[in-house]
């Protein structure tokens, strides 16, 4: 495109000076280059976090989609048998030889009886049914906020395992690895928490049923957020999408909701029994929605209340029209 | 007169026009990258961004001062304005919003049965009105009060008390470690520095109607609505139960009517139905919603209210008494 009239100011340009003209121009162009090809090489990536990409695998049984158990009154450990029961027994999800990792949450360094954390006596019924459905190998763990160590010792996870015969795999730096949500906002090159997924076949969530002074309520989905590294928290200003995201990542084999007392003020840390209410309820069910959605209910809410739910439901996590699905239940002493 | 210079105006030629568009475009391209990368930095990957560990605090006399019954199960640690969703979650946003300044904590277990132990949090807010506003929010019902001075309560295992610009808790790992919980308590609070809070709109809810204790403060957003700060709320006994008032002071009458025009229209455009207010209440508009009595009432530098009356008759009753009070304390 020429202007007339307008000129360039040259010496009497040569084709050997032309090209050298170039030439300088090529060598800018490959220097302004390098310098961001170096500046994005020298982005520091955390110790935490490996270079390699992560992808969930399949963890949920054939032919279990859909199952939805309710278990009201009785002892923690003999409504977690009852309502895995109802749902076809832990056999239906963990066949012999298996290895199950089951995710809690040992978020806080807080003691068992104020609620936020999932209970130790939870946790080793669920680890017995494993075992004596034939698993090879039975693994527990999570990324808690505060000190890993303290955290599972405090919460009494750590006792737990012990005494049902589990494997605790803490969250080390080496087990980061980095993860990018197909279509996802949120998680986009976000270390999670690889290393205790490698080479398991199930993946059980065990979560609490808590009041959440940001979203409104942590169950069975919000118990994911323990798979994240790095920075997290900057999430909480967007919780609704990071849940709703976190509910895309993998469908589990199965969840389980402990009402038995749940959190229904002050959460998610709590931190008095008086913030619990004995709602004596355990849910299990392979679709985190539909369990999340009776879950909620415990609190005095409902599933409408917990946009995250609606969000999911919509992008095909699960299905918040538990009435209109096949839940068993069962009342218990 | 001065050597004419060598150079020449001489038109670009169509292969250089060509090469300095493709520089250009090269240049502005990599500009491009480089911003785009730029501004969308990944959290997890910024340098020191990670969440540093907490550190340990070694002059907080408060809480290395011990009482010769405890004895500390590790070093207290302090968290800032960046770092306490590490420690707290997603209760975090609670105390930022009200003016977060620090938190220490520490945990004690008692000196003849270590299996007693509890943890303490300390947390330092900007203004003992700040510290109130964290207390009320939490305040569980059916409480132990502590014994006078102190103002705060034991509520199962945990105990929970303000002092000045400091709100404090001690979680107990079980009910029988939670007296040692209040003796190390009743230690801590003495320590504190003491500050009034500046809590004068509680005097506008009338005596003779107030639920004790049920006074509290919300920093922001109260009602779900984003200009109503700093707002007062208490329960007021109305008809068979109760209802929540709420109180909020504004620099001038102009500012006090604007906001309560801007929180009525609020109502009204999340689906309010406007309702008339009984005769007497000058500057008092009703609005249902769903189902539930709001009142809004601007009187001088004050906007006051009665927020999710489930029965009308009480709400009206409500403010009744709370724009007779309005009327006694605010000038005319």
């Amino acid at each position: 495109m020429s202007v007339p009239g307008k000129t360039l100011p040259t010496a009497n340009l040569t084709r050997r000076e032309f090209a050298r003209r170039a030439a300088l121009a090529g060598v800018s162009v490959a220097a302004a280059s390098a310098i961001g090809a170096l500046y994005r090489r020298d982005d520091p990536r955390p110790a935490t976090s490996a270079d390699r990409r992560f992808e969930f695998g399949t963890y949920a049984a054939p032919d279990t989609a859909g199952r939805l158990s309710v278990v009201t009154g009785g002892d923690r450990a003999g409504a977690v048998g009852r309502a895995l029961e109802l749902v076809g027994g832990m056999g239906a999800f963990v066949r012999r030889g298996e290895r199950v990792l089951l995710k809690v949450n040992a978020a806080f360094a807080t003691p068992p009886i104020v609620g936020a954390t999932t209970h130790p006596e939870f946790l080793e019924a669920v680890i017995a049914h494993c075992r004596a459905a034939g698993a090879a190998e039975v693994l527990v763990t999570d990324n808690p906020i505060n000190d890993p160590a303290t955290c599972f010792r405090l919460t009494g996870i750590a006792a737990a395992c012990e005494r049902a015969g589990a494997t605790l795999v803490m969250p080390t730096d080496g087990a980061f690895q980095r993860y990018t949500q197909s279509g996802g906002r949120l998680l986009c090159d976000w270390p999670v928490l690889a290393g205790p997924l490698a080479g398991v076949d199930r993946v059980i969530g065990l979560a609490p049923i808590k009041d959440h002074h940001r979203s409104g309520a942590s169950l069975s989905l919000k118990n994911w957020y323990g798979l994240l590294g790095g920075r997290r928290n900057v999430f909480h200003q967007d919780i609704h999408t990071i849940i709703t995201e976190l509910a895309l990542m993998f469908r589990p084999t199965l969840v389980m909701l402990d009402g038995t007392e749940s959190m229904i003020s002050n959460g998610p840390t709590g931190g008095s029994t008086a913030d619990l209410k004995p709602t004596r309820t355990i849910i299990a069910s392979t679709d985190p929605v539909a369990a999340d959605s009776l879950g909620v209910t415990l609190l005095g809410r409902r599933a409408e209340d917990l946009p995250y739910l609606a969000q999911a439901s919509a992008r095909g996590a699960g299905r918040m029209d538990v009435e209109r699905m096949d839940v068993k239940r069962a009342q218990m002493g | 007169m001065p050597a004419r210079s060598r150079r020449t105006t001489h038109p670009a030629g169509p292969i250089e026009r060509v090469v300095s568009w493709f520089v250009l475009l090269a240049l502005v391209l990599i500009a491009a990258g480089l911003w785009t990368l730029q501004s969308r930095p990944n959290p997890a990957l910024i340098p020191g961004a990670s969440s540093p560990p907490a550190v340990a605090v070694a002059a907080e006399g408060w809480l290395n001062a011990i009482p010769v019954d405890f004895s500390p199960m590790g070093p207290p640690e302090r968290f800032n304005a960046q770092t306490v969703s590490d420690k707290i979650d997603g209760k975090a946003e609670l105390y930022l919003s009200a003016g977060f300044v620090s938190l220490t904590t520490r945990r004690m277990a008692g000196r003849e049965r270590a299996s007693e132990w509890f943890e303490v949090y300390v947390f330092e807010m900007e203004s003992p009105r700040a510290a109130f506003a964290v207390y009320s929010a939490q305040r569980r019902p059916g409480a132990r009060a502590l014994p006078a001075p102190a103002e705060g309560y034991v509520a199962g295992n945990g105990v929970f008390a303000l002092r000045g610009r400091h709100y404090v808790e001690l979680i107990a790992a079980d009910l029988a470690s939670a007296p040692a919980a209040e003796a190390f308590a009743a230690a801590l609070l003495d320590k504190l520095p003491a500050e009034k809070a500046a809590l004068s709109e509680r005097d506008f809810f009338p005596p003779d109607r107030l639920v004790a204790d049920s006074v509290g403060l919300i920093a922001e957003s109260a009602f779900g609505f984003d200009r109503l700060n700093q707002v007062m709320t208490a329960r007021l006994r109305a008809g068979a139960g109760e209802v929540t008032a709420f109180v909020a002071s504004r620099a001038t009458p102009e500012e006090a009517r604007a906001l309560a025009q801007a929180y009525e229209a609020f109502l009204l455009a999340n689906g309010g139905q406007g309702r008339p207010a009984p005769a007497g209440l000058a500057g008092t508009v009703g609005v249902d919603l769903y189902g539930a009595l709001e009142v809004v009432i601007a009187r001088g530098n004050v906007v006051a209210g009665i927020h999710e009356a489930d029965d009308a008759e009480s709400g009206w009753a409500a403010a009744q008494a709370l724009g007779a009070r309005l009327g006694e304390m605010l000038p005319p």
